[in-house]
């Protein structure tokens, strides 16, 4: 037989059986209906969330020491001493121009951090490191170009970077402030709070005269964690300096950040049960030829066991990618719309990232697919095989969502099993410069997309070769 | 009235005597069920000591222990689904259906002979997990401890029962097992998605893999009924 009818003869018999082709049905209407669970709730925040300069949720909150800045100026301090209650890493002390005082305006600071060294941040999303071992800092705006530069001694200074903020007023609000993010801790954060020691700050260009006025910036803005139990911010002048205490943060805002937001990716959640339908109906295409005998008319027919095999592979894969392709892009659009229509929060995540999403999707699909299709033709019993499939594809994420199981090994089983695959579902962003709660409950997986569905190919390759092999070798 | 009320209970005794025996020979001759008793072992035993391995200073010990459930309990579903669908899939339930007078005789011997093996390999293997946790600060002589490796090992036997309920309402091996895998797995990840507080409370108390043993007793029953009451109503 040419590998062409070998390929009708599969189709034939796949539409054949009407629990089949309905299966594959079911599971795209599982991906399709399934985010209508999601809708009850109220998922009311008290504020909107902060959105940066650049169309991204943001983390905006911080303990401000302020004046005005008509003008060009400069800004010199020393940062004696920095310390957070729970040593959180991203903890921050330092020197800052705001654009404004709405969340999510446009700033630029030069900081010492908990334990990342000194850092240059702008706008949110933009973070170059500095000097590890930096005490002192310095910040100076000409027009609307800022400069920041460290220093150990105060003496020999080197710059860090030169940021532009366009649109930036004449006058502006900058001085010290100090930030800390919550410590992550297991599969959760605790609230902390920084306290820094500064030295008196030098002025120079035209800082308007006055006192300088503290406050915690952001205090009602969702992604604020809070203080630590019993060390609120404050401000405090001494005859050297300043003590200034603050929590909150500067950065993208992650989904620990907002956990009343949504991610695209979360419309898939579909998958699962879709994906047990599928491993059932391609078990099925097998093991059915076992039960009633047929793989040896089929075997026969054919020229070669291991191209038969193929042309199963083909056709399931080509029917279970098409429906699953079909649900996917019809669902994330159309969720996308309802959601953000009921007033819900959903991470931004640009067309491209949305597409990988969708056609990934339907990939995993049609690869978990292929994968039943071998195991079912090494172990030949329906109920192994799919019992083998879910708890290899489904089991590892369950275990991974698990929150009293410790998290590396919630990395580990999204990393190394074919659960992996399920990267290509991540529509939000990892950012180095924030430590969040980075797991697969979150939405955040460990592996690139392309390269968590390899893990899945890989894991259905393997199983592909011995499945020919044996195939061959076996009577049938 | 009451003399043929006993000579009736004697009569269905003996059924069901010779019942067990079938379903006993059944279970211990195919070689399939051995294998899948060991994986249940191995599973529970090796997911358990993997777990408490990578667990620095657990919140719930205990859990972690047991945490091999989710992976035995699997295997416990396939032994449950095969000991009716396998008996479809060769066509030896029409030998077994003719053999004893009786269809839900026949059911009740299968789920009393599951019951007991699942229960022998369930326990021992959740008793070598609370050993293997002694690492992580786990003692055995605890009360609460033995507890929960106790209603772990019902926990087991509730879902194999389940399982040949669902196998006897289904027949087919692959959607039986799809479904009860299915029941089992997808309800925690399907929480993570629902928001509604209410529905959210509703969906963990319906699960079995989180109810309590009231709900999974009305679980494993309900299955069974149906299948009885199905197997007794069609040919084969």
């Amino acid at each position: 037989m040419t590998w062409l009818r070998l390929l009708r003869a599969e189709w034939t018999k796949f539409l054949s059986v009407r629990g089949w082709a309905g299966g594959v049905a079911v599971a795209a209407l599982l991906i399709l209906l399934f985010p209508v669970v999601g809708l009850g709730g109220s998922r009311d925040q008290a504020s909107p969330v902060p959105i940066g300069p650049d169309g991204e949720p943001v983390s905006d909150s911080y303990y401000f020491v302020s004046r005005s800045l008509s003008g060009d100026g400069q800004i010199t301090v020393a940062v004696n001493g920095l310390a957070s209650t729970l040593g959180t890493p991203w903890a921050k002390a330092g020197l800052i121009i705001t654009a404004g005082s709405e969340p999510g305006a446009r700033y630029a600071a030069v900081m010492v951090t908990g334990g990342h060294g000194v850092r240059m941040q702008h706008d949110y999303l933009h973070d170059r490191a500095g000097s590890a071992s930096a005490r002192w800092l310095r910040l100076t705006r000409g027009g609307d170009t800022i400069t920041g530069e460290s220093s150990v001694d105060g003496r020999a200074w080197s710059r860090i970077d030169t940021v532009r903020l366009p649109g930036l007023a004449t006058t502006v609000r900058a001085g010290l402030f100090v930030a800390c993010p919550a410590r992550v801790q297991g599969v959760g954060t605790a609230a902390d709070t920084a306290t820094a020691e500064f030295g008196t700050p030098r002025l120079a260009g035209a800082w308007s005269p006055g006192e300088w006025a503290g406050a915690q910036v952001g205090a009602h803005t969702p992604g604020f964690a809070g203080y630590a139990p019993g060390s609120p911010g404050s401000f405090t002048a001494s005859g050297s300096g300043f003590t200034v205490a603050g929590a909150g943060d500067l950065a993208p805002a992650t989904r620990g950040d907002v956990p009343v937001g949504a991610a695209a990716g979360d419309l898939l959640l579909g998958t699962f049960p879709a994906l047990i339908v599928v491993v059932v109906v391609a078990t099925l295409t097998i093991t059915t030829e076992y039960r009633y005998g047929l793989i040896g008319g089929t075997l026969s027919a054919g020229p070669s066991r291991g191209r038969v095999l193929a042309a199963k592979a083909t056709v399931l894969a080509g029917v279970t990618f098409a429906a699953g392709l079909v649900a996917t892009v019809v669902a994330i659009p159309l969720w996308l719309r309802l959601i953000r229509g009921l007033g819900i929060f959903v991470f931004p995540a640009p067309p491209g990232v949305l597409l990988r999403a969708e056609v990934g999707t339907a990939a995993v699909l049609a690869v978990v697919a292929v994968f039943a299709l071998a195991v079912g033709t090494v172990v030949r019993r329906s109920a192994t095989a799919v019992t083998t499939v879910v708890v290899t594809t489904v089991l590892p994420y369950l275990l991974a969502l698990v929150p009293f199981l410790p998290p590396p090994m919630a990395q580990w089983l999204t990393r190394f099993t074919p659960v992996a695959g399920l990267a290509v579902q991540q529509t939000v962003i990892r950012y180095p410069q924030v430590d969040t709660v980075y797991t697969p409950a979150n939405g955040y997986y460990p592996l690139p997309p392309w390269a968590g569905l390899a893990v899945l190919c890989g894991y259905t390759v393997l199983a592909l070769g011995l499945a020919s092999v044996l195939l061959r070798r076996r009577d049938a | 009235m009451t003399s043929a009320l006993i000579s009736s209970f004697v009569v269905i005794a003996g059924r069901m005597r010779s019942a067990l025996l079938a379903e006993w020979t059944k279970m211990r001759t195919t070689p399939g069920a051995a294998w899948l008793l060991v994986v249940t072992v191995a599973g529970i035993v090796g997911l358990g000591a993997a777990v408490c391995a990578a667990a620095d200073h657990p919140h719930d010990a205990t859990r972690l222990a047991l945490s091999g459930v989710y992976l035995g309990q699997a295997s416990v579903a396939v032994l449950g689904v095969l000991t009716v669908s396998g008996e479809y899939s060769t066509g030896l339930i029409r030998v077994t259906l003719a053999a004893i007078s009786g269809r839900p005789i026949v059911l009740a011997a299968k789920a009393v002979v599951l019951a007991v093996v699942v229960a022998a390999a369930a326990a021992p293997a959740l008793l070598v997990s609370v050993l293997a946790a002694k690492r992580i600060g786990l003692a055995l002589a605890d009360g609460p401890v033995l507890r929960a490796a106790g209603g772990a090992v019902g926990y087991l036997v509730l879902i194999a029962l389940l399982s040949l309920g669902v196998a006897a309402v289904v027949r087919d091996s692959a959607a039986a097992i799809g479904t009860v895998l299915g029941l089992l797995y997808l309800p925690p990840i399907l929480a993570t998605m629902v928001t509604d507080p209410h529905l959210n409370r509703l969906l963990e108390r319906i699960a079995p893999i989180t109810a309590g043993p009231g709900v999974l007793v009305a679980w494993s029953g309900g299955a069974l009924l149906a299948g009885t009451l199905l197997l007794r109503s069609r040919d084969t």
